[in-house]
């Protein structure tokens, strides 16, 4: 379909603030009255608090309150109810917040807080998955199922939430097949790196309303948990949010919110700020947990897979409320965009003594996509068969039935294209690697598919308000937030697509405000474009049929018969009369002088209908609302003296439906796979025997710089229309690293003839790999 | 025991007491009001405070502000005396930002490169900008944003 | 506790100060600003040394090279340096990081994975340390006494580090290893200067980083190679000898095993710069 904004060039609406310092980030802000807090942190993994001495820190000059967790013992939660605002009973991780100091000067706090003294009563450690899976002597915390539970924790044992998929018969599937292939996969834990660490701003007035200014991808759900843990009315909660600098997921779950704003209950009239350091992020955000797993495959000789059963744990940290849902967004994705008979999967959250879990990009999706897909390699290996006539066997196509039993319609999108782009890009199967002894250097390339849904509540909504102005213009207002991926921008094409003006013409106002803006659930999940998308169409629809009700009445017209189009509304086959925007937008005046109509504002909503929770035996129902598909690929460079990998080129074919913006949407797709790569290369949470968090700084954890990331990047899109959509499209901000690391031990395999099974694959891995096999 | 320092910041000329272990970024950012400097880690591995030191770039983090005593310091709000400079123009252009918080550090950087060498190669940008982390871009879009200033000079 | 910082501008003003308990020289920072967050130094007294004009001259008269302590890294690769010692300060952090330390400050912290500190090694390089009761010569391997520890005394600066360059027509090597491309601390790092004649080594001085307490001379493996041929059967006798000659430990940034096995291993580049020759 031909559209005039949409799929267009446009440049990004926060542009110009962002490139002259103007844009506005929570650290910016400055308020009057203002103290500032340090949070008191654990300086063990695991033990019963047993003591607090507070006396020499409440002398500290400056001082003001010093909050413990033991002042309010209480366990926030939607799911499971297992985080405490601070820690009060036990700590269940090195660095757990136990309280805050409140402090006329950050300084002063900083001096404050070192001078609280803290004794506990120590407790054994687990922060592997597996380990903790299998543990029953050491409990990290006790929960037992209640009725109200959404989690389903399993008494007397650390799992705090699990989910099954059944399809077939697994048993009968193996025995079916010519040959079962076993492995066994860990990822290490990593943090998100956003260069903007947390913050949060809480101000309580004398009348007992709660403002929070807070850098968070989700203002509407901070406000949701702030008014349950302090029973507050919502209308007595206010969330104020600014540009988010990086949130990958990580400023997605509550988490400081609730302890800056307990924080400041103690001086009402004050707003206290908290910025964490560099090392607080590490120890004291959300995390991507440790993930353990196991895949048990049978095939049939010509590559058909007959039967596939998944294990899996995902280490939750200490507390398991943002982490279980993590869990249940990997199982709709257990075996892979694949179409299976028989399947057995069940994926575990189980609490570890590490911080806890939480959203980032891909959510539980690179992880089982590392099994599935370094394993569909492996398989292919052993048959002998090339991989891509594997997968091309297996995968899910128009008619297709997944693994939670929904059928693939053509809407959803053409996973075999973005799979022959890749392999195109690559020129597979001509050299795929080779060892070059004289120059001491190995050469690789590999692929691998992926799918994601939206992983959100069934009733995950979004609301848009168009508001027009007197001149015609437009200001709109959506509650999803501006976090880097250019929602901002993309959304402005979408309303003036569907009002029919320029982009110019439509002011989305920046930042965000509980009060003052309209509901979203969240800004996850890679949902904004196609949810609040499609909120803003049903917004225009309002605001046009507003327009056509005044119209009707200046043209002496029937309804129907009023045509608004490209900014101009006149009666069909009239167009000579045509009105504008701007002479209905506060209401028309008709020549002799009297109003009519008003000023014209459009409202619209979207929630995405039909979806239903799975089945708790068998995990099968409509619980994902839309697909995404795509295929990635490497090519690679090994130094085979030191190990060092340089990717040559990385690609991604992508069937996110209609592209909004060509630019951002390459944009989020080459920034997901620099991420994806340089997580697969060399991020790792060290963590010491005692549970210590030993790389908490950017030196020791090291991202990419823009000297290690690939050297090209190939971005293709296919535009499958998604019906579901705005103007056809769909999701589209994580999925780019979704199959990178797979794509790149599959890479690795064909340079060196080594099976990597663990991420990162570090260049030390490769080096000892390259030692231990004798290859230079 | 706090002491008087005396700098040129802008162009303007600012007089201000500080204690003597504050670092440039804090006394820019909350004592003068200059917000483009950001905090990222505190310990000059990620380039987003970055600031220019009479015209070379140094980390506002773990400078001390006695030191910049006499001395002059740009920031981004510095550069744009007769509207955005092309650089500024060009990341803009090269969508060279996401979500922007390493943008003012990585323009300073790219600022002083192309003072000190008008026409960089790509191998010479991504040297150069090797000491400013970006989480969103992959760096990509930052790579053609310098290099097309360069071209166009 | 808030801490004194002074910038002194003369050397009588220097000697008052570094007379102070905890008395501490900052030169450039850049190390040390993040030890004190970290709260692994808490000195009570700063002293900057970097406005003294004494600590930044630069000479090479006839190959003598004498380079003044406070002079950053980026002011350095603008000099006319020893290949080896000009590559080594190139792989220091990041552009603003060599704009703000200094090679001063690189010694002083004495890591063993000190980039600058490295090449001095190869030339024997010998630092002066002034103080008010005049100059101090120590050899740079004896200056630097284990990781962080130097032979400073108490009212001593670094004033500069003095080397003959008796090998300038000699090829040099100089590798970094670390866990990313850029902005990295070294896993392993190897400096080589040598000369070849007919094909045969005549002279070779051999360095690491990062793999024992200090930087090492391999002066058993420099031995070895002086006479032979480059060719896979004496790099691989030169690497067991490196290996053997090295204690690398683990630590947050590598295995013991990884950096002893690519320690090794970085000898076979001389193999592609005799290639080059």
């Amino acid at each position: 379909m031909e559209y005039k904004f949409i799929g267009k060039e446009f440049k990004r609406v926060d542009a110009l603030s962002k490139l002259t310092g103007r844009a506005r980030f929570l650290a910016d802000i400055i308020l009057p009255h203002m103290y500032y807090g340090i949070f008191l942190r654990a300086s063990i993994a695991h033990g019963e608090i047993l003591d607090i001495e507070t006396e020499d820190a409440k002398n500290v000059e400056g001082v003001k309150a010093i909050v413990l967790g033991r002042d309010f013992p209480h366990n926030y939660g939607h799911l499971i109810k297992d985080r405490p605002i601070f820690a009060f009973d036990k700590v269940r991780y090195y660095g757990e917040a136990i309280g805050g100091v409140i402090a006329k000067t950050e300084e002063a706090a900083r001096v404050a807080a070192d001078k609280v003294k803290v004794s506990y009563k120590p407790l054994p450690i687990i922060t592997h998955p597996k380990e903790s899976l299998n543990n029953k002597e050491v409990i990290i915390r006790e929960v037992s199922p209640t009725p109200d539970m959404v989690y389903r924790p399993v008494k007397g044992t650390n799992i705090f939430h699990y989910d099954v998929v059944k399809r077939g018969d697994v048993e009968k599937g193996f025995e079916e097949a010519d040959i079962i292939v076993e492995s066994e996969f860990n990822i290490a834990p990593i943090n998100h790196v956003q260069i903007e660490p947390h913050g949060a701003i809480a101000l309580w007035d004398e009348d007992g309303s709660l403002t929070v200014w807070s850098s968070t991808q989700a203002p509407f759900t901070v406000r949701y948990f702030l008014s349950d843990i302090f029973e507050l009315p919502l209308n007595k909660v206010r969330v104020i949010a600014y540009y988010v600098g990086g949130g990958f997921g990580g400023k997605s779950d509550v988490g400081i919110e609730p302890m800056v704003a307990l924080l400041a209950k103690s001086v009402p009239g004050h707003p206290v700020k908290v910025i964490l350091s560099r090392e607080e992020v590490f120890h004291g955000s959300f995390l991507r947990g440790n993930f353990w797993g196991r895949v048990k495959t049978g095939v049939k000789k010509d590559g058909k897979i007959v039967s596939e059963k998944v294990e899996f744990a995902m280490g939750g940290g200490g507390s398991g409320e943002f982490g279980g849902t993590v869990v249940d967004g990997a199982f709709k994705s257990a075996v892979g965009p694949y179409e299976i008979e028989n399947v057995h999967a069940v994926g575990y959250g189980v609490y570890t003594n590490l911080p806890p879990t939480g959203a980032f990009r891909g959510y539980g999706h690179p992880e089982t996509h590392w099994m599935i897909e370094r394993q569909r390699d492996i398989i292919a290996r052993k048959l002998g068969i090339d991989p891509v006539v594997l997968r091309k066997k297996n995968i899910l196509k128009p008619g297709s039935i997944n693994i939670i039993g929904q059928k693939i319609e053509e809407h959803n999108g053409n996973l075999e294209k973005c799979l022959d782009l890749v392999v195109e890009e690559l020129d597979w199967p001509n050299n795929i690697g080779h060892i070059d002894k004289k120059n001491k250097k190995a050469y690789g390339k590999g692929f691998a598919l992926l799918q994601k849904s939206p992983v959100m509540p069934t009733n995950a909504a979004s609301s848009a308000i168009l508001k027009l102005n007197d001149d015609g213009t437009v200001n709109l207002t959506v509650g999803t937030q501006e976090i880097g991926q250019g929602i901002d921008t993309a959304l402005t094409q979408i309303a003036a697509e569907a009002l029919g003006i320029s982009p110019e013409k439509i002011k989305l106002v920046p930042y965000r405000d509980t009060d003052l803006y309209p509901y979203e659930w969240q800004t996850v999940a890679s949902r904004g474009v196609w949810s609040v998308g499609n909120a803003i169409i049903m917004a225009a629809d309002e605001v046009k049929h507003k327009m056509r009700k005044v119209a009707k009445e200046i043209f002496s017209v029937d309804e129907e018969d009023i045509v608004v189009e490209d900014g101009l509304v006149f009666p069909q086959g009239e167009k000579e009369k045509a009105i504008t925007y701007k002479d209905l937008a506060i209401g028309y005046t008709l020549p002799e002088g009297s109003g009519i109509g008003g000023p014209i504002v459009g409202a619209g909503y979207f929630i995405p209908e039909g979806l239903v929770y799975p089945d708790p035996e068998t995990g099968q129902g409509n619980s994902a609302a839309e697909w995404t598909f795509g295929a990635q690929g490497v090519e690679i460079e090994v130094d085979l003296i030191t190990g060092k990998v340089k990717i040559l080129k990385a690609v991604t074919a992508i069937d996110a439906g209609t592209i909004i913006n060509p630019e951002n949407a390459r944009g989020q797709v080459v920034g997901a796979m620099a991420m994806a790569l340089s997580i697969a290369q060399r991020e790792a949470i060290v963590i010491s025997k005692e549970g210590k968090i030993r790389n908490d700084s950017l030196t020791d954890y090291k991202i990419s710089t823009i000297r290690d990331v690939p050297s090209e990047y190939k971005v293709f899109f296919v535009e499958t229309e998604e019906e579901t959509g705005p103007f056809g499209a769909r999701s589209l901000a994580e999925h780019g690293m979704v199959a990178m690391a797979p794509a790149l031990a599959n890479a690795l395999y064909n340079a060196l003839g080594v099976e990597f099974f663990k991420l990162p694959i570090t260049f030390e891995d490769i080096a000892l790999a390259i030692d231990e096999k004798k290859i230079v | 025991m706090k002491k008087e320092i005396n700098f040129v910041l802008n162009g303007n000329s600012v007089s201000i007491e500080v204690e003597p272990n504050e670092k440039l970024l804090d006394v820019l950012r909350d004592k003068v009001g200059v917000k483009s400097p950001k905090y990222g880690c505190g310990r000059g591995e990620c380039g987003s405070c970055t600031v220019l030191l009479n015209g070379k770039s140094i980390r506002s983090c773990i400078t001390l502000a006695i030191e910049v005593d006499g001395q002059e310091i740009t920031t981004l709000e510095g550069l744009q005396k007769d509207g955005i400079t092309p650089l500024q123009k060009s990341f803009i252009e090269h969508n060279a930002f996401q979500c922007g918080f390493c943008a003012p550090g990585m323009t300073m950087t790219a600022t002083e490169l192309l003072n000190k060498d008008p026409h960089p190669d790509e191998e010479e940008i991504r040297e150069a900008i090797a000491g400013n982390l970006c989480r969103c871009t992959g760096y990509d879009t930052i790579v053609k944003a310098i290099l097309d200033v360069a071209e166009k000079k | 506790m808030s801490i004194r910082v002074e910038i002194p501008n003369t050397l009588s003003e220097l000697w008052e100060l570094l007379s102070y308990e905890g008395a501490r020289i900052i030169a450039g920072g850049t190390d040390l600003m993040v030890r004190i967050r970290a709260k692994v130094e808490k000195p009570s007294l700063l002293v900057d040394i970097v406005r003294l004009p004494e600590f930044r001259l630069f000479e090479n008269r006839e190959d003598i090279f004498s380079i003044g302590a406070t002079l950053t890294h980026a002011e350095l690769l603008k000099k006319d340096l020893p290949g080896v010692l000009h590559d080594a300060i190139s792989t220091i952090g990041s552009p603003q990081i060599r704009n703000m330390g200094t090679i001063g400050g690189n010694i002083c912290n004495a890591s063993p994975a000190g980039d600058s500190i490295l090449p001095l090694y190869l030339y024997d390089a010998n630092v002066v340390l002034l103080s008010k009761n005049g100059e101090r010569r120590v050899p740079i391997g004896e200056f630097i006494k284990g990781p962080g520890k130097i032979d400073f005394r108490k009212g001593e600066a670094l004033l500069k580090i003095v080397f003959t360059n008796k090998y300038k027509d000699y090829k040099y090597i100089f590798k970094k290893i670390g866990k990313r491309v850029a902005m990295t601390i070294s896993v392993v790092s190897m400096g080589l200067i040598f000369k070849l004649e007919n094909d045969i080594i005549k002279d070779i001085k051999i360095a690491y980083g990062a793999v024992s307490p200090t930087v090492v001379r391999i002066r058993e493996a420099e031995e070895y190679l002086k006479g032979k041929p480059i060719e896979d059967k004496v790099l691989e006798e030169a690497k067991s000898i490196i290996q053997k000659n090295i204690s690398p430990i683990d630590d947050i940034r590598a295995t013991g095993e990884y950096r002893r096995e690519v320690a090794g291993n970085l000898i076979f580049l001389l193999k592609d710069a005799y290639g080059k020759l």
